[in-house]
């Protein structure tokens, strides 16, 4: 884990991880139904380009060392019960 | 509401590297009034949800996305939450129209494991979806029928209100399905269903009209040549001052037109189901079209950014009557010379050329002059001669040089306004009609206004007096090349209504009456 709550103008970054060589910016959604559909639906193209943005940011701020980078959405679910759990590699 | 989608994936990192198959559905479009192949492929992969048509879809196809969606979860079944591409191929060909939803909803159902992927082989599917999952009736059904069973797909689902219309080709299983769940049902075997039988009862009312000849007194000659027209398939031009019954004679045309062959009746079909115009049955009858004399060219010809036969195809095999013939615009009506012709329409459009059949038999009305009254036996005419060379020459000579029969309709005297002689009934004329039209038919498959070249000269070829009296009319008459051909065409007719087997001097005279007019100079 490198940050948490990346926060800047224009937009938020839940989680940022470093996997082996890879840089990873985590979107974490969650829902407490489906009655506004999927939690993973909701990462909308307007919310893609938001954390984007504020991952060139971070990259011009930090200039950390990577050989890749990639963005990672992770759905949860909570509904009654046992919560559900789905985490998109490489989401957009 | 249940959801029965089987999303069977595990919640975990292996996800993604799950490699879930394309399916496959076969579906089509209308590239004129033939159907062309068109296959709808959808992908599933892992990803953020999301839906995507590509392969050159149209507005109408790229809302698919909305109603397939919606149509899929009011069925019941569950959306898959990944991210789901569909390519409509070939990828050059422009898709247009709403009849994809269906397939693309039947293939999104097969990649999410509702329907086994293998149902959707040797299956074309087409059909509009509605939010509730109901399905739309579409335009071309008969069109999509013959194009299944060129592409050898023995069975083809569609919607039931385009069932029977689709049912008149032999050769593919045609199944009607109320609601996209019937159709996932059908292909996954949880429900029995048989193909839908061609029905026999068309839209055919038996020759019966409202308008009948025998109401029509007088007018023997006029009566006589549309009997011709009607048998051979001629084209003819009735001319006369106003009130003689010009019009009151084309419209009763119908009721004695020879009925459609099966072959004609499909195309027929194929034309109005394009168009959108179809009843969804096999049209029986002839039809008979009468624009108004203020149509555009592409109203008349076809057209249009998503083209669609104009007037001249919805009257392929039938009747084009164009009354008040002058008054139509002159770009209009020269567009009617290449079908006239040929039989065929083709349009030419950024998107695409395409063609469309348009076999008709023209008829038209005119006056002889502005004031209507040039030639005529009583009323004096108003009109200068320049008035009336100038009115006549609204109609092109090429335009009158496809006419077969020139046909004077004069005013009626007071014998024949008074009497009470009853006229012969359509019924008994249309007989005669369709008698002939048979011989025709059995002795070259082609109405006699359709001859050509080598198969003309066979047909119609002459004999001593009729030789001698036909070189005699060709030069006192300066018959064009065109015109020759066409009088041979007529006596053929005159010779067939008459049950004669070769082209005697009676027919040949009678065709020639037909070049000439009192009222109309050319």
């Amino acid at each position: 884990m490198v940050e948490k709550n990346y926060r800047r103008r224009g937009g938020e970054i839940d989680l940022i991880l470093r996997q082996g060589e890879a840089l990873v910016f985590v979107e974490v959604k969650l829902r407490r139904g489906v009655g506004f559909g999927d939690p993973l639906e909701a990462v909308t193209p307007r919310k893609q380009s938001t954390i984007r943005a504020v991952a060139e940011q971070y990259l011009a701020e930090e200039e950390p060392e990577f050989s890749e980078a990639r963005f990672d959405v992770v759905g949860i679910l909570a509904g009654e019960g046992q919560p559900r759990v789905q985490h998109i590699r490489d989401a957009f | 509401m249940p959801v029965r989608g089987v999303d069977g994936s595990k919640n975990n990192d292996e996800e993604s590297f799950t490699i879930m198959p394309v399916c496959r559905a076969r579906s089509q479009t209308h590239l004129g009034i033939d159907a062309v192949p068109v296959e709808v492929e959808v992908d599933v992969s892992a990803g953020l949800p999301g839906f995507a048509i590509v392969g050159l879809p149209d507005a109408a196809v790229q809302e698919a996305r909305e109603r397939v969606r919606v149509a899929i979860t009011n069925s019941g079944y569950k959306f898959p939450t990944k991210k789901v591409i569909v390519n409509l191929a070939p990828a050059h060909l422009r898709k247009e129209g709403p009849a994809f939803d269906l397939p693309i909803a039947l293939a999104v159902l097969a990649v999410s494991g509702v329907v086994p992927p293998e149902s959707l082989e040797g299956v074309g599917v087409i059909g509009e979806l509605s939010l509730d999952g109901g399905l739309r009736g579409v335009r071309g059904a008969l069109s999509i029928a013959e194009g299944a069973r060129r592409e050898k797909l023995p069975r083809l689902i569609l919607p039931e209100m385009n069932m029977t219309e689709a049912a008149s080709i032999s050769g593919v299983e045609v199944y009607g399905v109320k609601t996209l769940r019937q159709a996932a049902d059908l292909l996954s075997n949880k429900m029995e269903m048989s193909p839908a039988h061609p029905s026999p009862n068309g839209t055919s009312n038996g020759g019966l009209h409202a308008d009948d000849f025998a109401d029509v007194t007088g007018q023997r000659y006029a009566k006589r040549a549309l009997e011709v027209a009607a048998a051979g398939g001629h084209n003819a031009l009735l001319s006369g001052p106003p009130g003689s019954g010009k019009t009151m004679l084309a419209r009763r045309l119908p009721g004695i037109l020879p009925p459609l062959t099966m072959d004609e009746s499909i195309e027929v079909t194929k034309v109005h189901s394009a168009a959108g115009t179809g009843g969804g049955t096999l049209v029986k009858e002839r039809p008979f079209r009468a624009p108004h004399h203020t149509i555009s060219t592409s109203g008349l010809a076809g057209g249009g950014s998503n083209p669609r036969p104009g007037e001249v195809s919805l009257a392929h095999h039938g009747v084009l009557f164009l009354d008040e013939f002058p008054e139509f615009s002159r770009g209009t009506l020269e567009v009617l010379r290449q079908p006239l012709e040929d039989g065929h329409v083709t349009i030419s459009r950024v998107a695409a050329t395409l063609s469309y059949p348009a076999r008709v038999t023209l008829v038209c009305s005119m006056n002889p002059c502005p004031c209507g009254y040039a030639g005529d036996r009583r009323k004096v005419c108003r009109c200068s001669a320049g008035q009336i060379e100038r009115y006549q020459g609204r109609v092109s000579g090429p335009l009158l040089d496809r006419i077969d029969l020139f046909v004077d309709v004069p005013r009626l005297t007071r014998e024949e306004l008074r009497g009470d002689e009853k006229a012969e009934p359509s019924e008994a004329i249309r007989e005669r009609v369709a008698e002939a039209r048979e011989t025709q038919m059995e002795r070259q498959d082609v109405p006699n206004s359709v001859l050509a070249g080598r198969r003309l000269r066979e047909v119609c070829a002459l004999r001593g007096d009729s030789e001698a009296l036909f070189s005699q009319a060709i030069d006192r008459l300066g018959l064009s090349g065109r015109a020759h051909d066409r009088v041979l065409r007529v006596a053929r007719t005159v010779a067939d209504l008459s049950g004669a087997p070769a082209i005697e001097v009676e027919h040949l005279a009678e065709a020639l009456n037909y070049r000439s007019s009192r009222f109309v100079d050319r």
